[in-house]
């Protein structure tokens, strides 16, 4: 089985061709991040306007790489949702024409999906369920991966995601944009206890998240220091981060109690998401698995960031089990995996970005 | 290659409708057109191939695409050109992009071409997007955006001091701007894009030789809106 995958959702153009014997033949990431970083995040319409500029060039070197033509295909998948309107619809378009043009099947792949499914493309043994902390720029949830087109929404941010609080925060600091790869930088000689930070709903029941509170309370800190020098802020962006994984550490903790209280074993504690890449939060969820007697799986980070390669995995899962969605399959900006768990309780308004899942 | 043999498919999302046209041996054989505002992401790839099935082909067995490529809604422009570069990319066909005001102005009834022809499309908030165009569609101005008090001094930047004909969305915008200074008439073509002209007159252009090379990139005609945070913090102008 072999299977284009097409990933336009936020600010990465991607395309890849992957194998149901878990042979990635190609996977190209064109990064936008320099387009956006004057303006300290994602701006949609530049995003979008992007992608149609690059996507058709990106497939063609996707297609040649791998050495298969269009008519090798099983099927087209691309991601339908959730992310920025526009620039989900321009994968999702063309993945839609190629599809049409060659009468092969459409697998229109829920991006967090993609994340959720991305560990077994390079852990054939890793079986259902297992619980998944998918941190990123748009996310931040605990969900209990059940099969396929089976989720079970365990937690979820009730403000921002904790890339977008990395984001504000780095911008809060002058530390540059994306903010999580500048704060964990920055915070390597910092003094993560100098700064008192909270750690928003650490100790409360429930695996929800919130980081709001956390990013005001930083700006606060930041106004009280006059002009903050090159260590105070070091020390500023050391204590945030720490005050996020303690938070994400917490919260992980509670996901796997609730599932162990209700008799669910979950086979394997999975991080997904670019925020599975910051070291010290790779750190202390080691150590909590390690504690938990939990296997700790981490997709290497070119899997763990936005690609194309984990939406043709999930559309391989997809196609394998007949689940081919029809050429009128709608984009999606909001496309929660677990449809019947509504809104976070206490959700507040949503981040720049909008409410994602 | 002849029009004659010529199988063309093009389509428009680029305003609020969704249009699809199958040109073959030399005429329009099947079409479609709906209005299908905020839709369009659904309707169009099957409306292609149900076009193509009423023209009793496939996707795979059509010479070339045509599409528009703006002015117009931002998104519609993109459902469209990501589909129709999809094609082209899927199929190994060469694409013919047209803009929306050049298919405006071709859609006119032939009667009513005795005039230079203004096509204007409404861009929202008291702006337009705007193209003179002579008897036989060669562009007297650069298509762009502009406010409607700057309508008569397009037409007269163009040099043109012969009476026009109007036609778009923005006929009645355009009209009322130019009567003190300019003599002009609506014309009764389709106030948005319809994609049976579309592929007339990608046709056309196809057996004059007049579209080779031609990149087919989106007509947005107006920035992406945004400020970096500099001009932000500044209270600067919007990002040129």
């Amino acid at each position: 089985m072999i299977v284009l995958g097409i990933e336009t959702s936020c600010d990465e153009t991607a395309a890849a061709v992957v194998t149901g014997e878990r042979r990635v033949l190609s996977d190209i990431v064109l990064s936008q991040c320099a387009d956006h970083a004057p303006y300290g995040g994602v701006v949609p319409e530049i995003a979008a306007r992007s992608h149609v500029e690059h996507l058709d060039g990106l497939i063609a070197r996707a297609m040649e790489e791998a050495g298969v033509g269009f008519t090798d295909l099983d099927g087209v998948a691309a991601t339908a949702g959730p992310g920025l309107i526009g620039a989900v619809m321009v994968g999702l378009m063309t993945g839609k024409a190629i599809a049409a043009a060659h009468d092969k099947p459409l697998l229109a792949v829920n991006h967090l999906e993609g994340h959720a499914l991305s560990p077994r493309l390079i852990a054939p043994d890793l079986q259902f369920p297992y619980l998944l902390l998918l941190v990123s720029g748009g996310h931040c949830q605990l969900l209990l991966v059940e099969e396929v087109d089976s989720y079970r929404r365990l937690g979820t941010t009730i403000d921002d995601a904790v890339g977008e609080a990395f984001d504000k925060a780095a911008m809060l600091l002058e530390l540059g944009y994306p903010g999580g790869p500048a704060i964990e930088r920055a915070a390597k000689d910092g003094d993560p206890t100098r700064v008192a930070l909270p750690r928003p709903l650490l100790g409360r029941p429930g695996c929800d998240f919130s980081f709001s509170g956390l990013k005001t309370a930083l700006l606060h800190a930041v106004q009280a220091m006059d002009t903050p020098s090159e260590g105070d802020r070091a020390e500023l962006a050391a204590s945030f981060q720490t005050a996020v994984t303690d938070v994400l550490a917490d919260r992980t903790a509670n996901a796997i109690a609730m599932l162990r209280g209700s008799n669910v074993e979950p086979t394997a504690l999975v991080v997904a998401g670019g925020v599975a890449a910051n070291s010290e939060i790779r750190r202390r969820i080691e150590e909590l698995a390690a504690a938990r007697g939990l296997v700790l799986n981490i997709p290497p980070p070119r899997l763990c960031t936005d690609n194309a390669a984990m939406i043709a995995w999930a559309g391989i899962e997809r196609l394998a089990r007949g689940l081919t969605d029809s050429l009128d399959a709608s984009p999606r900006a909001r496309w929660p995996l677990d449809e019947d768990a509504g809104l976070a309780q206490g959700a507040g308004v949503p981040g720049r970005l909008g409410r994602k899942a | 290659m002849t029009s004659d043999g010529l199988t063309l498919l093009g389509f428009d999302t680029a305003t609020t409708a969704c249009s699809t046209a199958l040109w073959a041996g030399g005429e329009v054989i099947a079409h479609r057109r709906i209005e299908a505002v905020g839709r369009h992401a659904e309707t169009l790839v099957p409306m292609l191939r149900e076009v193509a099935a009423e023209g009793n082909t496939t996707l795979a067995a059509v010479d070339r695409f045509a599409v528009t490529v703006g002015p117009g809604s931002f998104t519609g422009i993109r459902i469209g050109l990501a589909t129709a570069r999809g094609l082209a990319l899927a199929l190994n066909r060469p694409l013919i992009g047209l803009s929306t005001l050049e298919v405006l102005a071709a859609g006119i009834p032939e009667a009513e071409r005795g005039r230079p022809i203004l096509a204007a499309l409404d861009a929202g908030r008291g702006r337009l997007y705007a193209q003179l165009f002579d008897r036989s569609l060669s562009a007297l101005s650069e298509p762009q955006a502009l406010h409607v008090e700057a309508l008569p001094g397009l037409v007269a930047a163009a040099g043109n001091s012969e009476p026009v004909v109007v036609v778009g969305t923005g006929q009645a915008a355009a009209l009322a701007a130019l009567a003190p200074t300019i003599d002009a008439l609506p014309a009764t073509g389709s106030p948005t894009p319809d994609a049976r002209v579309l592929v007339r007159r990608a046709a056309t252009l196809t057996e004059s030789g007049g579209v080779e090379g031609n990149a087919v990139r989106p007509l947005y005609l107006r920035e992406a809106g945004a400020r970096p945070r500099t001009q932000l913090a500044a209270g600067g102008p919007p990002h040129a």
